[in-house]
């Protein structure tokens, strides 16, 4: 019964979320980062979860697995699609090499501190120690698009240029985030408390990228003859569930091998936009899924996790700031890119939480602290992130939808 | 076709390799990766024998018996029952399908055919193998020791088994050959009507068997009123989902294909635990057939608002995967120890269903003044079996655990043939009337 009336509440939230999720409705700016935003998911889930109703309790959650791996393996494709190499070629290099600079950097100065701070303040083991550490500093790299989206719908502003490179930023600093998350996974092998073994982690990404390949030769060979829509659907719904499937069987990530899928598949594929169109389409339900999915797993009962949020909420700030500011001073720009750039790129959603759920899957034990940490720490960046890249942005106006055109009545 | 032949290669060599090398946990369960692994494969079976002509759902129930446990075991058995799930969605979407197919503009123009078939077809096919049944009775070593009566109500439950049809084969042979027309209206609508009429003559059948063979009881009238009154409420809940429906579609734009499903299975957990409840309870056994419900709201939607149409689009182009994976978990849940067992005893109660199924509709079609077209051919389309008739042998079994078993050998071994047959037959039935590929009216 109880799971009978959690798939009820699920549907009825992703029917009524896929309608209104990320909409432009007139409210402050500050509640509208997080209503309609997606955050707000979180908030569904933690009531409904152990923390609230208990609803979604843990033995729901682990049957709601598969379907984890599903969602991740879909994110993980969808993202690789986005990266044919035709296309990035046509775009400035600059762009990439400040982009790959700031998420470095990122990585290089969040982890050291999370490191030092669990230390300090938790009773850990050294070896978790080191994996949260990791794995926060992989998640910290990632930047969403939401908050830019949010100005660049209710703005009017100047300097496109600084938009544009703090867009495909946001855009392309998740490809770091999942390599330096896979570092994690290759450094820290996932079964046990197995040590350090060169060769067991060699097997695990040798896997991993095989059966990324193999699951993209299939659906490039079953697309390359004539096919209806019908089918489109069963090759993507196929290889997203195989290659999770087969994530799920190995102790691989699913959201790595949908990744190294989606990056052939985008390159080598002639329909790479019809199925990244298909699949972003659906894209949303799967995520509103997964953030009520993952605010219901969310339990806090360790105080010393909330000092850690700090620290990774100001260290991740300063490096984006250090980053992005090293990076643009390091190769010049036609365009002025302000010192505090890096002030634009705090917003975190998306894909640190496909990151998240990706670590609790394999460490269950750790996952409250993961995710108690990129939540917070997400909702704080929602709430700022608008006003930041405002200040970053010269002469920002609102935009008046009164003195918008009515197109219907024109095409009429 | 090469294509197709490298990714069904690529897709089971992989998986072949990953169990050989013990490459993965052998112990941990994935639905994800046999799901995938049914979608991908099925497909690429079902797409190459629709090459010869063969119809692709008789490729996605080899496909699924093929990687089973029975020849190249990629899946076993309990992990397919896993999956159950995904089969309960797969029905409850093509409920929502068959209801919809069912225009009232169309049915009215065939109305006297359906009577006639459902009566005449009925009555043939359940006299037909009810008698032969009786006849064969001596070669079945379970029914040795029956009196005649014992051995004659054993055999109506064959009768009554055999009259069971499959709407879910015919919808997706339908949706296959994209078929329109006098002899496809008449085909789903006997299938759908009948699925209601075998609840009640199962409900008879049974209360008459249980007379003899446990010695009690009598005509029951309180479980044929219990299965009215269930009937009656299931149309009704159907008629207001449906409703929901038509809201939905008109004032939230959902995604509706994906609530739908959602809904349909809601609808068949929530029959199931009524029905356990009011068990567990009232010791009351009424459980709200579920696909009743869906048919009658996917008709309402259909016959009561002006988007049906739009309602059948959307749900077709989400269709397929649902169709290979119904299919081939079908196939992949059929056991061959029973068919090895009960195959002679099958092959004679698939052969007299055949037959009777022949002559009761060829008289049916003729009473009803069809053209020879159609009642030569109509039978073509009335031998397709599945979910239904297992269900109803899953109550036998449970009333009668003294021959449940036996009788139930006997009718999967010839419900597997007709699972196989059938939708051959109804393809080749609707290619022989020319009711293929037809455009359909926007």
């Amino acid at each position: 019964m109880k799971l009978l009336i959690t798939i009820i509440t699920i549907t009825i939230i992703a029917l009524i979320g896929s309608r209104l999720t990320f909409l432009n409705r007139k409210l402050p700016l500050g509640f509208r980062n997080i209503i309609f935003t997606g955050t707000e998911y979180i908030f569904i889930g933690v009531f409904l979860g152990k923390m609230g109703l208990n609803m979604i309790d843990p033995e729901i959650l682990t049957s709601l697995e598969p379907f984890l791996f599903f969602g991740l393996s879909w994110i993980g494709f969808l993202f690789g699609l986005q990266f044919d190499f035709k296309s990035l070629r046509n775009l400035p290099r600059l762009f990439f090499s400040i982009s790959a600079i700031q998420a470095f950097l990122t990585f290089l100065a969040v982890t050291p501190v999370i490191f030092f701070s669990l230390k300090t303040f938790s009773t850990l083991p050294e070896r978790t120690v080191l994996i949260l550490s990791f794995a926060l500093g992989s998640a910290s790299v990632c930047t969403a698009q939401s908050a830019l989206a949010i100005v660049s719908n209710n703005y009017r502003f100047k300097n496109r240029k600084l938009f544009s490179l703090l867009h495909y930023i946001a855009g392309i600093d998740g490809i770091f985030a999942l390599a330096l998350f896979a570092l994690t996974f290759f450094i820290f092998p996932l079964s046990g408390n197995i040590k350090f073994n060169l060769m067991h982690s060699l097997k695990w990404l040798l896997l991993a990228v095989t059966i990324g390949i193999i699951t993209a030769l299939i659906f490039i060979i079953l697309s390359r003859v004539k096919f209806s829509q019908q089918e489109f659907i069963v090759f993507i719904l196929g290889t997203v569930l195989f290659g999770g499937g087969l994530a799920m069987k190995t102790n691989n990530s699913p959201l790595l091998i949908g990744f190294i899928c989606g990056l052939i598949t985008a390159n080598l594929c002639r329909h790479r936009l019809r199925a990244l169109e298909m699949m972003a389409y659906s894209e949303r339900s799967i995520y509103i899924i997964m953030l009520v999915i993952i605010g219901a797993g969310w339990k806090l009962d360790s105080n010393f996790i909330l000092i850690i949020t700090g620290f990774y909420f100001l260290s991740r700030l300063l490096a984006k700031l250090a980053g992005v500011f090293a990076a643009t001073r390091s190769f010049k720009s036609d365009f002025h890119v302000p010192w505090n750039t890096g002030l634009g790129l705090l917003s975190e959603g998306g894909f640190a939480i496909a990151i998240i759920i990706s670590f609790s899957l394999f460490y269950p034990s750790l996952s409250d602290y993961m995710v108690t940490v990129v939540i917070i720490s997400m909702i704080l960046n929602e709430f700022i992130s608008p006003k930041l890249i405002l200040s970053l942005l010269e002469d920002p106006n609102p935009i008046d939808f009164r003195e918008q055109p009515d197109i219907t009545k024109k095409n009429k | 076709m090469t294509n197709r032949i490298l990714g069904l290669i690529l897709i089971i060599t992989t998986v072949i390799l990953l169990i050989h090398f013990d490459l993965g946990d052998s112990q941990k369960k994935c639905p994800a990766l046999i799901l995938g692994l049914i979608l991908l494969a099925a497909y690429c079976f079902g797409s190459l024998l629709e090459k010869t002509g063969l119809p692709r759902i008789v490729g996605y129930i080899l496909a699924g018996l093929f990687m089973g446990p029975f020849f190249l075991n990629l899946y076993s058995l309990q992990e397919v029952y896993s999956l159950a799930f995904i089969n309960k969605l797969a029905l409850a979407f093509i409920a929502f399908c068959a209801g919809g197919e069912l225009r009232t503009s169309n049915l009215r123009k065939v109305l006297k055919s359906i009577v006639y078939y459902v009566s005449g077809v009925t009555t043939v096919v359940f006299i037909g193998t009810t008698l032969i049944v009786f006849l064969l009775s001596g070669a079945m070593p379970f029914m040795n020791d029956f009196s005649l009566i014992l051995r004659l109500a054993v055999s109506a439950i064959f009768g009554t088994i055999a009259v069971a049809r499959s709407p879910s084969s015919a919808i997706a042979i339908i949706s296959e050959t994209k078929a329109k027309g006098r002899y496809t209206d008449i085909v789903l609508s006997v299938s759908v009507a009948m699925d209601v009429f075998i609840i009640m003559l199962f409900a008879v059948v049974i209360s008459l068997v249980q007379l003899f063979i446990v010695g009690k009881g009598g005509l029951n009238f309180v479980l044929i009123f219990s299965l009215l009154f269930q009937i009656t409420v299931a149309f009704l809940l159907g008629f207001l989902l449906g409703k929901l429906i038509v809201f939905l579609i008109e004032k939230i734009h959902v995604e509706f294909p994906v609530v739908i499903i959602a809904m349909g299975f809601i609808v068949i957990e929530f029959s199931h635990l009524l029905g356990d409840y009011l068990h567990r309870v009232f010791d009351m056994n009424l459980e709200l057939e579920p696909l009743l419900i869906c048919m009658a709201a996917g008709f309402t939607v259909q016959n009561f608002s002006k988007h049906g149409d739009n309602f059948l689009e959307r749900m077709d182009r989400i269709s397929l995967p649902i169709y290979i994976a119904f299919f081939a978990m079908t196939g992949a849940s059929i056991n061959l120890n029973v068919l090895r067992t009960g195959w002679f005893l099958g092959l004679a109660v698939f052969s007299v269903r055949l037959v009777s199924i022949y002559v009761g509709s060829f008289i049916s079609g003729k009473l009803a003044k069809n053209k020879p077209k159609i009642y030569k051919n109509v039978w073509l389309g009335f031998i397709t079996q599945a979910g239904v008739s297992l269900g109803l042998l899953t109550e036998v079994t449970r009333r009668f655990p003294e021959i449940g078993p036996s009788v139930q050998t006997i009718l999967v071994a010839a419900i597997i043939m007709n699972q196989i047959i059938g939708p051959i037959a109804f393809k080749y039935g609707l290619k022989k009337v020319g009711e293929t590929h037809v455009k359909r009216s926007p």
